[in-house]
C-alpha cells in the first residue's frame, strides 16, 4: 500500500511538472478510486503534496520576477477565503456530489489543457508596471518583459473559485486561474504560471488544517504521496525539455476525461 | 524609497522566500521519510509522531513565507500590502483555530 501511494505519487508529481499542474488532479482520484480511500481522505492528500510542490517549485523558481509577490498576495486573500470556506463545507457534501464536482472539474480541466491560451501580453519596455505589474527577463526571447494588471475583479473572483475547488477536491487549482490570469488579467503566461505555483501553496494551507483536525489525514499515506511527488516532480524537471509535452498533454486529457467519464457514473449511479 | 531600490528589496525577499520555503520542505520530508521507514519496520508511536510532525511542518510552511514578507512590506514602509499579508495570515490561523 505504502509503496503504491509513492508510486502513485512519483507518476503523478512528475506528470505534474511536466504538464505544469500540481499533479493532485491525477493522485486523488487514484486514492480514491483505485485504492478505495475516501474521497476526504484522498484529497487531504492531495493537499499535503500540493504545499511540498507549491514550496518546492517556488523555491526553485525565487529571484528570476517571475513570481509576482504583489499580485500573488493579493490574490491569495481570494484564494485562502476559497479554501477555508471550502474546508468547512466539504464536511457537509455527500459523496455523490463531490463526485459530481470532481467530474465536472476534470472535465475542464482535460478542457483547458487541450486550449490553453498564451496571448502576448508584452508592453513596452519602457512602460511602467504600477504596483501590481511586474518585469522579467524572458529566457526564450531574450527580451525584458513588462506588464500591468487589468481586470483585478475578474482574477480576485476566479482566484477564489480555484481556491474553493481547491479546498474541496484536494487538487492546486493553479490551471483553472492561470488561463484567466493570461488570457483577461494581462499576465503573461509565465508569470501567471510561478505566481499560482506559489500562490497553491498557502491556498492548501488555509484547508489542510481543518482536515487534520477532522481526523481525516492518514499520516502514513500523506506522507507517502509527499515523498512520491517531490521524488516524481524532480523527475519531471529533469527530463522536462526532451519529453514529448504535446503528445502527453493530449494523453493526459483523455485520461482526464476518462477519470471524469468514471466520476460522472459515480455521481449518478 | 525610490522605485528601483523598491524593485531590488521585493527580488531579495523573493530569494529570501525561496530559501525559507525550500528549508521547510526539507525539514518537513526528513520527518516524513524517517517517520515512513519506522512505521513500516515497527510501527509505534514514535513513528506516528515523526509522521504528523512531519505534516505540520509542511502545512506551516506557507504560513511561515507569509510572515516574512508581513516583515518584509513593514521594512519597506508598503502599508497597503502589509495590510494585505496581515489578512492572509488571519485566514491561515482560522483555518487551525475554528471547529468545523
Amino acid at each position: 500500500m505504502i509503496a503504491g501511494v509513492i508510486g502513485a505519487g512519483a507518476v503523478a508529481g512528475c506528470l505534474g511538472s511536466l504538464l505544469g499542474l500540481g499533479g493532485g488532479v491525477f493522485l486523488v482520484p487514484f486514492l480514491n478510486a483505485g485504492l478505495g480511500l475516501d474521497f476526504r481522505v484522498a484529497a487531504a492528500t492531495g493537499l499535503m503534496t500540493v504545499i511540498a510542490t507549491s514550496s518546492v517549485v517556488s523555491a526553485g523558481r525565487a529571484g528570476r520576477n517571475l513570481i509576482n509577490l504583489r499580485l500573488g498576495m493579493l490574490l491569495e486573500v481570494a484564494t485562502t477565503v476559497g479554501g477555508l470556506i471550502a474546508a468547512f463545507t466539504v464536511a457537509y457534501l455527500s459523496n455523490h456530489t463531490l463526485a459530481l464536482i470532481f467530474a465536472f472539474v476534470t472535465v475542464a480541466i482535460a478542457i483547458l489543457m487541450l486550449t490553453r491560451l498564451d496571448r502576448r501580453n508584452v508592453l513596452d519596455a519602457s512602460l511602467v508596471p504600477g504596483p501590481l505589474g511586474g518585469r522579467f527577463h524572458d529566457e526564450d526571447t531574450g527580451r525584458e518583459v513588462v506588464y500591468q494588471v487589468k481586470r483585478l475583479p475578474l482574477g480576485m473572483t476566479a482566484s477564489f473559485l480555484a481556491g474553493y475547488v481547491s479546498g474541496t477536491l484536494g487538487i492546486g487549482g493553479g490551471i483553472l486561474k492561470v488561463p484567466v490570469l493570461n488570457a483577461w488579467c494581462g499576465v503573461p503566461m509565465r508569470a501567471a504560471a510561478a505566481t499560482s505555483a506559489l500562490m497553491i501553496g498557502v491556498t492548501a494551507a488555509a484547508s489542510a488544517p481543518q482536515y487534520f483536525a477532522r481526523g481525516e489525514v492518514n499520516p502514513p499515506v500523506a506522507a507517502a504521496a509527499v515523498i512520491g511527488v517531490l521524488m516524481g516532480s524532480q523527475l519531471g524537471f529533469h527530463v522536462g525539455s526532451r519529453a514529448p509535452v504535446k503528445w502527453l498533454k493530449m494523453l493526459m486529457a483523455a485520461v482526464l476525461l476518462a477519470v471524469s467519464a468514471f466520476y460522472f457514473v459515480k455521481a449518478l449511479a | 524609497m525610490t522605485a528601483r531600490a523598491d524593485e531590488e528589496a521585493i527580488e531579495r525577499l523573493e530569494i529570501q522566500v525561496g530559501r525559507l520555503l525550500k528549508a521547510g520542505v526539507w525539514l518537513a520530508s526528513a520527518c516524513l521519510a524517517g517517520g515512513l521507514v519506522l512505521w513500516t519496520i515497527t510501527g509505534g508511536p514514535a513513528a506516528t509522531t515523526l509522521l504528523t510532525g512531519g505534516l505540520i511542518v509542511l502545512m506551516l510552511t506557507p504560513l511561515a513565507r507569509v510572515v516574512a514578507s508581513f516583515v518584509a512590506y513593514v521594512k519597506l514602509g508598503d502599508w497597503f500590502f502589509a495590510g494585505l499579508t496581515m489578512v492572509v495570515f488571519a485566514v491561515l490561523v482560522a483555518a487551525w483555530l475554528l471547529k468545523s
